[in-house]
C-alpha cells in the first residue's frame, strides 16, 4: 500500500482487492492501492504486468472482475458521470485528431467539460506543455513529443484534482522525455494527484513520491523512492579510479570485498558502514588514484532485487 | 447540450477539412446535377444515330423510307453499300445499323400491284438486349409503318400527344430533371456511408472512442453530434442542388415538407448504416470495402437513375430489400407524382428504418474498454 495514512478524506484513490481476468489471465490479481492526495505515484512495471489495466479500472473505463475502488471518494462503479469531471487521462495509445489543431484540441475539450475558455486561459494552457509556438498546427505535423504535451494540456483542461498519465514518455528520445518530466513536476506544484505508469526505472526516480512495483498483476512493493532503497538495497559502492590491478590485491588483503573494473577498483560496503573507517583504510594502504566516487545504489537495484529481472525495453530481462 | 456542440463543431471542423469528404458530401450531387442536367435537361438535344446502309441504289421508296426515319427525330449516318454491316457495327461499336437490299424499290412495287408473293423486307442488325437497338427500332418500325400508309393511300386516324405532370406534382416543370433530381439526392443522402464508416473504423482503430470516454461527453451526445452534421450538410447539399439547378438550367425546384421529412430521415438512417458498418468492421480497409458492398447495390438497383419498371423481375424484388428505394421512392411520389399517400408511406419506411439503424450504430458502439 502506498499511503501510511489511511483517512479516506486525504486519499485521492482508496483501492481494495481489485481483480481483472481475462479467462485464466489475471491481468490484476488482488490489487490494493492507497494514494493520497498531492502526491505522483508510479506504477512501475514491464509491459504486460497490469499497469494499464490497473488504471483503466480506477478510470471507470474498464470494469473490474472483483474489488472495489474510490476515486476521490468516489465509487468508481456507481459514480462514472461524477467521475468524468474531476479526474484527467492521458491514455497510453493517446493519438489528436489529425485535422485539429492543439488550440482547436483544447478548446474542443474545454468544451466537452463544460468550460469556455478566454484568450489568456488558452495562452497558460498552451504555454504549460510549452506549446504555444505550435497551437496553430495541424497536429498530424507535430513531433512526438509535441502530441504527447498536447495529450497532457487535454487532460488538464477540465482542471482536474487527479491525473492519470499512462505511459507518458514511452517512445520519445531523451530529450523530450525530460521536458515532459518538466511538466509532470508542475503538475505536483500545482497540487494534483498524479498516477503515472512506466517502465522506465529513471522516470520512477525522479519523478515520484511514491513507487508501486507492479509485476504480474501484483504490487510486490511500494514506498518512496528513499523508502524503497533503504528496505531492498543494503550496500553502496566505492569506486577508485585509475588504481590499478595492484590496488586491487592489497584492498583484498586489509579485508576489504573488492572488484576490478579495469583500472577502477569498485569496494562494496554494506549499506550500514561507516564510510570513514573504510575511507581510513585506503588512506592508510598508500594507494595511488585519481577519484573517489560513492555509488548509491538506485531503483534499478531494488527492482532487481524484487523481482529477480531488469526491466530494458519495457520487458523483463533476467 | 455545450458537449455537443463542443463535438459537433470540432467534428464538423474535421469533416469538412477532409478533401474527399467535403467533395463527395458538397460537390458530387452538384457535379451529378450538372452531368445529367447537361445530358438530359433538354431532350431536343439528346440525338439518337442511325446507320443506314442503302443497297438499293438511291431508289425512290429507299429514299422514302429513310426520309421518313430521319424525320422520326434521329440522324442517319450513311454507310457505304460496299462494307459489310455486321462487320462495320463491330468494329465501330454502335448499337444497330439499317439494311436496305437490293431490289427494294422494285418488290414494295410488286407488292403495290397486288403480288401476294413479293416480300419487301429491310433489316436492322445490332445487340438487340441493348436500349439503343430498341430506341432505334421504335424509330423504324415508325417509319415503316409511315411508308405503308403512303403506300396504301391511307390516312392516319389514331395519334399520341406527350403530356407531363403539372397537376398536384411539386414540379411545375415536369422536365426531364425532375424525374433526376430524386436519384440525385438519394446519392447525396447515401454518399455519406463512406466516410461515415471509414471515419467510425478509425475512431476505433486510433483508439478515439477510449479518448472520448475519457472526458464527460456521453455516447448518446456523440451518436446525436455526428448525426446532426451529417443531416445539416445534406440539407446545404440540397439547397445547392436546388440552386444550381435554377442557376444553369432555369428549373426551379420546390422541395415539399415530406421531401425535407424524407431527406432528415434518409440522411440518419444512411450515417447510422455506416457508423454501424464502421463499428463493426475490424479494419478501416474492411470498413471500406463493406461500404462499398452496400453502396452500388443501392446506387444501380433501387431504381436512382433507371426506372425500377423497366428492370428484370429479380432485381425489382432485390430492390424492396434495399433502404434507399423506399427513398426514392418517396422522392419521386412527392416530387414527381404529388402522390402524398404514397410519399408518406416510404417516408414511414425510411423513418422506422433510420431508429432501427441508429439503434443497431449505438449497440454497436463500444464506448468504454471491454
Amino acid at each position: 500500500m502506498s499511503a501510511t495514512v489511511e483517512d479516506a478524506s486525504t486519499l485521492a484513490i482508496e483501492a481494495r482487492g481489485l481483480v481483472k481476468t481475462y479467462g485464466d489471465l489475471r491481468a490484476v490479481d488482488g490489487l490494493d492501492l492507497l494514494v493520497p492526495k498531492g502526491i505522483i505515484l508510479a506504477l512501475l512495471g514491464p509491459n504486460g504486468a497490469g499497469k494499464t489495466t490497473t488504471v483503466e479500472i480506477l478510470e471507470g473505463l474498464r470494469q473490474s472482475t472483483s474489488g472495489s475502488a474510490k476515486v476521490l471518494g468516489q465509487d468508481i462503479t456507481r459514480s462514472y458521470e461524477e467521475i468524468r469531471q474531476v479526474v484527467g487521462i492521458l491514455p497510453q495509445d493517446f493519438e489528436p485528431f489529425d485535422r485539429l489543431t492543439p488550440r482547436e484540441h483544447i478548446r474542443y475539450f474545454a468544451g466537452l467539460f463544460g468550460r469556455s475558455l478566454g484568450k489568456e486561459e488558452m495562452a497558460q494552457i498552451l504555454a504549460s506543455v510549452s506549446l504555444q509556438d505550435r497551437a496553430d498546427v495541424h497536429a498530424r505535423k507535430l513531433s512526438g513529443g509535441e502530441k504527447r504535451k498536447l495529450g497532457i494540456a487535454l487532460a488538464l483542461v477540465g482542471n482536474p484534482q487527479l491525473v492519470f498519465l499512462d505511459e507518458p514518455t514511452t517512445g520519445l528520445d531523451p530529450a523530450a522525455r525530460r521536458e515532459l518530466w518538466r511538466v509532470i513536476e508542475e503538475l505536483r506544484r500545482e497540487g494534483r494527484t498524479v498516477v503515472l505508469t512506466t517502465h522506465y526505472i529513471e522516470e520512477a526516480e525522479a519523478l515520484a513520491d511514491e513507487v508501486s512495483i507492479m509485476v504480474r498483476g501484483k504490487i510486490v512493493a511500494s514506498g518512496s523512492p528513499a523508502s524503497l532503497l533503504d528496505e531492498y538495497t543494503d550496500t553502496k559502492d566505492i569506486r577508485l579510479v585509475g588504481v590499478g590491478s595492484e590496488g586491487l590485491s592489497t584492498l583484498i588483503e586489509r579485508g576489504l570485498t573488492a572488484t576490478s573494473d579495469g583500472e577502477d577498483v569498485v569496494i562494496q560496503t554494506a549499506a550500514t558502514d561507516d564510510l570513514s573507517t573504510v575511507l581510513g583504510h585506503i588512506s592508510q594502504a598508500g594507494l595511488a588514484f585519481r577519484d573517489v566516487i560513492t555509488e548509491r545504489p538506485s531503483l534499478e537495484d531494488v527492482f532487481l532485487t524484487i523481482v529477480g529481472a531488469r526491466i530494458e525495453e519495457g520487458e523483463l530481462k533476467p | 447540450m455545450s458537449r455537443t456542440l463542443a463535438d459537433l463543431i470540432a467534428y464538423g471542423k474535421q469533416y469538412l477539412r477532409s478533401p474527399v469528404a467535403s467533395f463527395f458530401t458538397l460537390a458530387f450531387p452538384v457535379v451529378l446535377l450538372l452531368v445529367f442536367g447537361g445530358v438530359f435537361g433538354n431532350p431536343e438535344q439528346i440525338s439518337l444515330r442511325v446507320h443506314v446502309q442503302n443497297l438499293d441504289n438511291g431508289s425512290d421508296y429507299s429514299m422514302d423510307l429513310v426520309d421518313y426515319v430521319s424525320e422520326t427525330g434521329v440522324d442517319i449516318v450513311p454507310v457505304d453499300p460496299r462494307e459489310n454491316l455486321t462487320n462495320f457495327i463491330r468494329e465501330h461499336s454502335i448499337p444497330a445499323a439499317l439494311q436496305i437490299p437490293k431490289g427494294f424499290h422494285e418488290e414494295v412495287g410488286s407488292a403495290k400491284a397486288g403480288n401476294l408473293t413479293a416480300r419487301p423486307l429491310v433489316t436492322l442488325y445490332g445487340d438487340t438486349s441493348s436500349a439503343a437497338f430498341q430506341a432505334i427500332e421504335g424509330a423504324v418500325w415508325g417509319a415503316v409503318t409511315r411508308l405503308n400508309f403512303v403506300l396504301a393511300d391511307a390516312i392516319p386516324v389514331v395519334s399520341v400527344e406527350n403530356q407531363g405532370l403539372p397537376d398536384g406534382s411539386a414540379q411545375e416543370s415536369g422536365s426531364a430533371l425532375g424525374f433526376f433530381l430524386p436519384g440525385i439526392i438519394g446519392i447525396m443522402v447515401l454518399t455519406p456511408i463512406f466516410m461515415v464508416s471509414a471515419i467510425s473504423a478509425e475512431y476505433r482503430t486510433r483508439h478515439y472512442f477510449k479518448l472520448m470516454a475519457t472526458t464527460p461527453l456521453r455516447k448518446w451526445e456523440f451518436l446525436f453530434s455526428r448525426t446532426i452534421l451529417i443531416v445539416a450538410l445534406a440539407f446545404v447539399s440540397t439547397l445547392l442542388i436546388v440552386l444550381v439547378a435554377w442557376l444553369v438550367f432555369g428549373e426551379i425546384f420546390i422541395l415539399t415538407p415530406i421531401a425535407i421529412g424524407l431527406i432528415a430521415a434518409g440522411s440518419v438512417l444512411f450515417v447510422a448504416m455506416g457508423m454501424a458498418l464502421g463499428n463493426l468492421a475490424k479494419e478501416p480497409e474492411a470498413a471500406s470495402a463493406l461500404a462499398n458492398v452496400v453502396y452500388f447495390p443501392m446506387m444501380f438497383l433501387t431504381g436512382t437513375f433507371f426506372p425500377l419498371e423497366i428492370m428484370p423481375d429479380f432485381i425489382q424484388t432485390t430492390a424492396l430489400f434495399l433502404p434507399l428505394t423506399y427513398f426514392n421512392n418517396g422522392l419521386r411520389d412527392t416530387l414527381v407524382f404529388g402522390n402524398v399517400s404514397g410519399a408518406l408511406g416510404n417516408l414511414a419506411v425510411v423513418a422506422v428504418l433510420a431508429v432501427v439503424f441508429f439503434a443497431l450504430s449505438a449497440w454497436s458502439l463500444k464506448w468504454r474498454a471491454e
